[in-house]
C-alpha cells in the first residue's frame, strides 16, 4: 500500500521543494496509483493558463479537409492557393498568417514535381493504354530531352508498377523527365529525372502528402513518388537506382 | 478491405482530433507550417492503417504515436535543413490579435516562453499540462520512463511558474 500524500505535499512536488528521495518516492507511486495521478495533475497550476493560450490553435482553415485526404487529390500546398481564397476563408488573421508561412525561397525541383502529382488521381492514369509502339516514341523523344537513353524495358517489369508513359516537362529550363506509373491499387506514381551537379543519398520524406524518395548521383537528380508504402517504394528506388 | 463503419469511426475520430493533433505537431517542430504537414501525413497514414483500429478504442494516443513516428523518422531532417534557410522565430502572431491588449500580451509571452522550451520538455508540456493526457500516458506516448516525464516537467515548469502567478494576480483583481 502506497503512502497518501496530503495537497500540501503535492503541492511541495510540483514546487520542487520536496527531497529527492521523496520525490522519487512520490514517482513511483505515480506509476500505478490513478487518484494520486488525477490529484497531482488538478494541482498543475500551469496547466489553465497554457490551455487558454493554446487552446484558440490551430484556424480551423489550417487543418486538411477529410473528404480530400480520403478520396481525391491531395489539396496543394498553402502558398498555392490564391491569397484571396485564403483571406476568404481564414479572416484577416489566415492573411497575416499565410503572409507569414509563404515561403520566401523558390520550391525545390523536387517540391515542384510533388505540387503537380499531388493533382494526379487514379483517373489521370487509368485510362492511359500504352502500346510498344507509343512507349518507344515517348522514351526517345524522353532521351533525347535528357541526353541520356531510356528505355521502356527499364521500366515495364518493376515489382507492383503498371507502366504507363514517359512524359517531357521543364524545370527552370531544363527537361524533367517524368515516367508515369499505375500501382497494383490504381494509385498514380511517377519516377522523375534530371540533371543536377548535386550529389545526394537517398531521402525518405513526404512531399504535397505523399511518400517520396529522392537522391542525386552521376549528374542526375531521381525522384518516385506516389501512394506506396514507404518500404515498396525504397525498395523500387534500390532497383531504379541500379538499372541506371 | 476494411469496413465502411469503421472507416467512417476513424475519420469521425481524425476529425475530433485534428485540432490536438496540430498542437502536438507544433510541440514537436516548434513551427506552424509542419505542424500542418504533421497533421496532414498523420491523417493519411492513419486511414492507410484503418485494419489495426479496435473497437472502442481511444484512438486519438495513436493518432500522438503516428505522428511523432513521422516527425522523427521523416520530417525533422527536412524541416531542420529548411530552418537553416529561413530566419525561424517564434510565430506569436498565431496567438496574438484575437482580444484585448493585456490578454494579448499575455497571450504572446506564454506563447514565446512555451515555445523557447527545448523540443522534448515543449512536447511533456502539451501532452500534461494543454492537452490534459496524464503523466502516464504521455510515457507510453513518447515511450519513455514516466521519470524522463516527471524531470522534463520540473524543468518546465521552473521556466514557466511566473504564468501560473500571473494568472493568480489577474483573478485576485477581478
Amino acid at each position: 500500500m502506497s503512502k497518501t500524500y496530503d495537497d500540501a505535499e503535492l503541492g511541495a512536488y510540483l514546487a520542487g521543494e520536496m527531497s529527492p528521495e521523496e520525490a522519487a518516492q512520490l514517482e513511483a507511486a505515480l506509476e500505478h496509483d490513478a487518484d494520486l495521478e488525477a490529484r497531482l495533475l488538478s494541482f498543475e497550476a500551469l496547466a489553465a493558463p497554457l490551455q487558454s493560450v493554446f487552446e484558440t490553435l490551430p484556424d480551423a482553415a489550417r487543418l486538411p479537409d477529410m473528404e480530400d485526404l480520403a478520396t481525391g487529390p491531395k489539396p496543394a500546398p498553402r502558398q498555392w492557393l490564391p491569397f484571396g481564397l485564403v483571406a476568404g476563408v481564414a479572416g484577416l488573421i489566415g492573411v497575416v498568417v499565410a503572409s507569414l508561412f509563404a515561403p520566401e525561397r523558390d520550391l525545390t525541383w523536387q517540391e515542384q514535381v510533388a505540387v503537380y502529382q499531388a493533382l494526379y488521381v487514379k483517373e489521370t492514369v487509368a485510362p492511359v493504354s500504352p502500346t510498344p509502339v507509343s512507349l518507344n516514341a515517348e522514351f526517345d523523344r524522353a532521351s533525347e530531352a535528357l541526353g541520356v537513353t531510356l528505355s521502356p524495358e527499364d521500366y515495364a517489369a518493376l515489382p507492383g508498377l503498371t507502366l504507363k508513359r514517359s512524359q517531357v516537362l521543364g524545370f527552370e529550363g531544363a527537361p524533367l523527365i517524368q515516367i508515369a506509373f499505375a500501382s497494383e491499387t490504381g494509385a498514380p506514381i511517377a519516377f522523375c529525372i534530371l540533371r543536377t551537379d548535386e550529389t545526394e543519398d537517398a531521402v525518405v520524406t513526404q512531399l504535397s502528402g505523399l511518400p517520396t524518395v529522392h537522391w542525386s548521383q552521376g549528374g542526375f537528380g531521381y525522384m518516385l513518388i506516389g501512394d506506396l508504402p514507404t518500404s515498396d517504394l525504397k525498395a523500387l528506388a534500390q532497383q531504379l537506382g541500379a538499372t541506371l | 478491405m476494411a469496413d465502411q463503419k469503421k472507416m467512417a469511426e476513424l475519420r469521425a475520430a481524425l476529425i475530433a482530433a485534428m485540432p490536438s493533433l496540430w498542437r502536438f505537431g507544433l510541440a514537436l517542430s516548434g513551427r506552424a507550417d509542419a505542424a500542418d504537414d504533421l497533421v496532414q501525413a498523420t491523417a493519411v497514414r492513419a486511414l492507410e492503417r484503418v485494419d489495426q483500429v479496435r473497437d472502442g478504442a481511444n484512438l486519438t494516443p495513436w493518432f500522438l504515436t503516428i505522428c511523432r513516428s513521422i516527425w522523427l523518422n521523416e520530417l525533422r531532417a527536412q524541416k531542420v535543413r529548411q530552418a537553416q534557410s529561413l530566419a525561424v522565430t517564434p510565430e506569436v502572431e498565431l496567438v496574438s490579435g484575437q482580444s484585448d491588449a493585456e490578454t494579448n500580451i499575455f497571450a504572446s509571452e506564454v506563447f514565446t516562453e512555451v515555445m523557447s522550451l527545448p523540443e522534448a520538455q515543449r512536447v511533456v508540456v502539451m501532452l500534461v499540462l494543454i492537452e490534459g493526457h496524464g503523466y502516464r500516458a504521455a510515457a507510453e506516448i513518447l515511450n519513455v520512463p514516466l521519470g524522463t516525464i516527471m524531470s522534463r516537467l520540473h524543468a518546465a515548469r521552473s521556466k514557466l511558474r511566473r504564468f501560473a502567478e500571473a494568472t493568480d494576480g489577474k483573478q485576485a483583481m477581478r
